[in-house]
């Protein structure tokens, strides 16, 4: 082989591989932005109820207000929070209770606390009951700092505008657009008709609707995990159907690894040695509070944690006595302030299985199930009837 | 504009070489002229308003370098001697100003108690390797080695963009004799197979290896500031993590900077040879960073008297010539430290070499064991050394050095014990502890650090591999490499991909370490 064709070769490989890559990439990339698919997801939801959600799943704040402020009518309780608080289902709530699931991805309690005074102040009166899970291990409970006011109006929520094609070219060519190309491609392959299938993956917001396992209908406005009932309910919900669950099997490597001292729940336990930040707990208190006075409960829990972990790292040297110090100040906390509080971090006490889980702080809405069950039983809300 | 940047590899690389080998055919003046504004260009990319200190300081030392020249030529060698202090001394003002103005201020006040301050001064990129090439060639040109005064050459010779931001350190005598070269205005497909491969080599060990290890760094070094006393295990993944982290971007870009080069049909001196296969601390410096190594030695260590004034001279020379290379790195006391502590394991190691041969021993032929300890104990003294270079103060470096030693005790990760069944219950019988180890959140820094020792130790290196190409200048002779490339279709399939798996992961781009210094 001569110098010049092996030049010509590995320039022309180089080329030839990623041209396709590129253009393909630019084309999906190009159909996220040109449909407003967060609009477009929450009006086919709106009218059919059936599963969905708006690219990429882990931005999801812009879908769940547009639904929130579709369902508002309809509701009378909220759940904010992140993903841990993203399985609780409607059907977990008692009846007279009409829920909406508004957590969203790696959404703090600072955020959660903007979101409640902002539907407080909206929705004065129409409102029963708001779920607010004060999660220690995502490190929420220990943020210092003021909330951000949030604006959560149907109108406030932006079409997402296109990147600069500098920016779209580099996001083209990385590993992870890559990779999902990979798997449009598979998709594509295993459709029955794949030049439809192209059509839709390029040129059209979303895929075809189609029916999940338990009936209802879904619809996909990403090209990843199409078919797979992927995405929210209609209660807000997630299905987490691209997660894998908790076996029996993997479960005792998995406690094993979660209360170490090196686990990342260790890690935010040594962080924040001082207990909760008084901030934050401050700001709670003045939203119970504000509550209070529109007539609206407000339930903080501690979010169920994979059966064991708690009462692990209750007893371990490591973390055992900074848990204990939060517990402690969270339950100071609301005895001082006459707030509602449980802690679900054990999960095994309300009956929840390892199999309810995707990993050690991500319940599944069976557990949910269970802890909503148990503690409505123990402490009914007052009026038991709905507003 | 990085290397390892889109921008750079998809369009200013294609279009400059282009561009060049277009005007080339015309006139080798014009080619010359456009490689030298689009590396002022490459230059401005980052900060624009620099391009105009970078031109005064072309034009201040041309006319100083030929001035000199101009009256060593004529006789007048009280003038050219002069005329060299002056342009010596006005090239490390506008070095200290931009790189030490800072640091001496904040010690002045610590010192003093005085309150005295400047507006914050942004360091202009590449500045300490553009002032040290320019210094060179007023040296050469005061000792008459500097031939040729074209100021399109001279002007191509300071900015050429391969080495223009982080080297190799050029001599003027070896680069203005390859420009004037006519082959080179012409494609050579030999020399750009060469480097075609080479850039993509560099790049891997940038993109691949050097960001890839880069994430267990920080939390090591920031642990101590954080409170965290660090324990044995902890101190060795971090500091071990940082010397591949900083040897595979450094050399990296050191490959990167010679395979471009050889696009363009020029030569750039090598600058790294596997510089942690040294078995000792002086040969240690003859293969890292060599082109700074040289530039310290004839600039600095040989005009201080180097080894021709008795062995007392020679160690002070040593550890001044050590102390402002460590200087040059950065205005901070770590980087001093680190210059001092490198001057006193050279003092060491010249003085165990002049005992040894008192004693009569023969230290060309080593035993296996004796090489394999004396590596060993060059790279242990080596990654203590980058632990006082990447620490933010000397306090932390005590803190993981100490560690280092032992003194925290040794704590495995917990994690590892759940994992490890029986051999972690073996190893806890026999005494290890298994615990936190917040320094290091994620533990599979483990299996980079026994990967890239096999690599450093064992493997060949760039510049072995592409040896018969000749990409670089100044290689040391070494036998041939079993890897040698050749240009045939199984190492156009290999770097191919290779070229596809950096190109995927460039989205995560990171600045070579070397650019701040």
């Amino acid at each position: 082989m001569t110098p010049r064709a092996y030049s010509a070769w590995v320039v022309g490989g180089v080329i030839a591989a990623l041209t396709p890559v590129l253009v393909l990439n630019l084309l999906l990339i190009g159909n996220d932005y040109h449909f407003d698919k967060n609009r477009l997801a929450s009006a086919w939801q709106q009218e059919t109820r059936g599963i969905t959600y708006a690219p990429p799943i882990s931005r999801n704040r812009a879908f769940k207000t547009l639904r929130l402020n579709d369902r508002i009518s309809e509701i009378n309780t909220i759940v904010f929070g992140s993903s841990t608080a993203m399985s609780l289902t409607a059907d977990a709530m008692p009846a007279g209770l009409r829920t909406y699931n508004f957590a969203q991805s790696g959404n703090s309690l600072l955020s959660v606390i903007g979101e409640a005074h902002y539907v407080l102040d909206q929705w004065n009166g129409r409102l029963r009951l708001l779920v607010i899970p004060l999660d220690w291990s995502l490190g929420f409970v220990y943020q210092p700092g003021r909330a951000p006011a949030a604006d959560l109006s149907a109108g406030g929520v932006a079409t997402a505008a296109a990147p600069p094609l500098g920016a779209q070219i580099r996001d083209a060519m990385s590993w992870p657009r890559i990779r999902d190309l990979a798997l449009v491609l598979r998709d594509i392959a295993r459709s029955p008709s794949p030049v439809v299938a192209v059509r839709r993956f390029f040129s059209e917001p979303a895929g075809a609707p189609y029916r999940c396992a338990d009936g209802l209908l879904a619809r996909d406005f990403d090209t990843l995990f199409r078919g797979q009932c992927v995405g929210f309910r209609d209660d807000g919900s997630a299905t987490f159907a691209d997660q894998k669950r908790v076996t029996a099997g993997t479960a005792a490597a998995l406690l094993a690894q979660s209360s170490s001292a090196s686990s990342q729940y260790a890690a935010v336990l040594a962080v924040a040695d001082n207990g909760p930040a008084p901030e934050i707990l401050l700001q709670l208190a003045e939203l119970a509070a504000k509550a209070r006075a529109h007539k609206t409960e407000v339930l903080f829990y501690m979010p169920p944690l994979l059966p064991g972990l708690d009462v692990r790292l209750a007893a371990s040297g490591h973390s055992g006595e900074r848990l204990q110090k939060t517990k402690s100040a969270l339950e100071a906390w609301a005895r001082q302030h006459r707030i509602r509080l449980v802690d679900a971090g054990s999960s095994e006490r309300f009956g929840c299985t390892v199999t309810e889980f995707i990993d050690a702080h991500h319940a599944l809405p069976g557990c949910y199930r269970k802890v909503m069950t148990r503690i409505f039983a123990d402490d009914p809300l007052p009026n038991g009837s709905g507003k | 504009m990085l290397f390892n940047s889109h921008i750079f590899i998809f369009l200013f690389l294609p279009l400059t070489l282009l561009v060049f080998f277009v005007l080339g055919r015309v006139s080798h003046k014009l080619a010359a002229a456009w490689l030298a504004a689009a590396s002022l260009f490459f230059y401005g990319w980052w900060n624009p308003a620099y391009v105009a200190l970078l031109l005064v300081s072309i034009l201040f030392n041309f006319t100083s370098g030929t001035a000199i020249a101009r009256a060593q030529a004529g006789g007048e060698t009280v003038a050219g001697r002069r005329l060299l202090i002056f342009a010596i001394t006005a090239n490390l003002c506008l070095l200290a100003y931009y790189k030490y103005a800072n640091f001496f201020i904040t010690n002045f006040n610590a010192a003093t108690g005085s309150g005295l301050s400047i507006e914050e001064i942004i360091l202009p990129l590449g500045i300490s390797f553009f002032t040290f090439t320019q210094i060179a060639f007023l040296v050469d040109a005061h000792q008459g080695k500097a031939r040729e005064y074209n100021l399109v050459h001279y002007s191509l010779f300071v900015t050429y963009f391969p080495h223009l931001i982080a080297g190799p350190i050029l001599h003027h005598g070896e680069m203005m004799p390859q420009f004037a070269r006519s082959e080179i205005y012409r494609p050579q497909y030999d020399m750009i197979a060469a480097g075609l491969t080479l850039f993509v080599i560099g790049l891997a060990k940038k993109v691949l290896i050097a960001d890839g290890v880069a994430p267990y760094v920080a939390p090591v070094f920031d642990a101590p500031g954080a409170g965290i006393t660090l324990t044995m295990f902890e101190a060795w993944c971090g500091a071990l993590a940082y010397t591949f982290q900083l040897y595979f971007d450094f050399s990296g870009y050191s490959d990167m900077a010679i395979g471009l080069s050889l696009l363009f049909g020029v030569r750039l001196p090598v600058n790294f040879h596997s510089p942690y296969k040294a078995a000792s601390i002086v040969e240690f410096w003859r293969r890292w960073h060599m082109t700074l190594s040289r530039f310290l030695r004839d600039y600095l260590y040989v005009p201080l008297g180097g080894n021709r004034k008795g062995a007392r001279r020679r160690y002070f020379s040593l550890l001044l010539t050590m102390l402002l290379g460590g200087l040059w790195h950065g205005a901070g006391w770590t980087f001093v430290l680190w210059g001092a502590l490198h001057g006193v394991y050279l003092v060491i190691n010249h003085a165990w070499r002049a005992l040894r041969r008192r004693l009569g021993h023969d230290r060309r032929h080593p035993t296996r064991a004796g090489h394999a300890a004396a590596c060993l104990l060059t790279f242990a003294a080596v990654v203590a050394g980058w632990v006082v270079f990447r620490a933010p103060d000397i306090g932390t470096a005590g803190a993981i050095l100490k560690a280092m030693a032992g003194f925290n005790g040794l704590v495995l990760p917990d994690a590892w014990l759940a994992r490890s069944g029986g051999l972690g219950e073996l190893l806890i019988a026999v005494g290890v502890e298994f615990g936190a180890t917040p320094g290091l959140p994620r533990t599979g820094v483990i299996h980079w650090i026994w990967l890239l020792l096999l690599v450093v130790w064992f493997a060949p290196n760039s510049q072995q591999i592409m040896a018969a190409a000749k990409p670089a200048l100044g290689v040391p002779p070494e036998p041939g490499s079993r890897l040698e490339w050749r240009a045939g279709p199984a190492s156009a399939v290999l770097t191919l991909g290779l070229a596809l798996a950096v190109i995927v992961n460039l989205s995560r781009h990171s600045e070579f370490l070397y650019f701040q210094f």
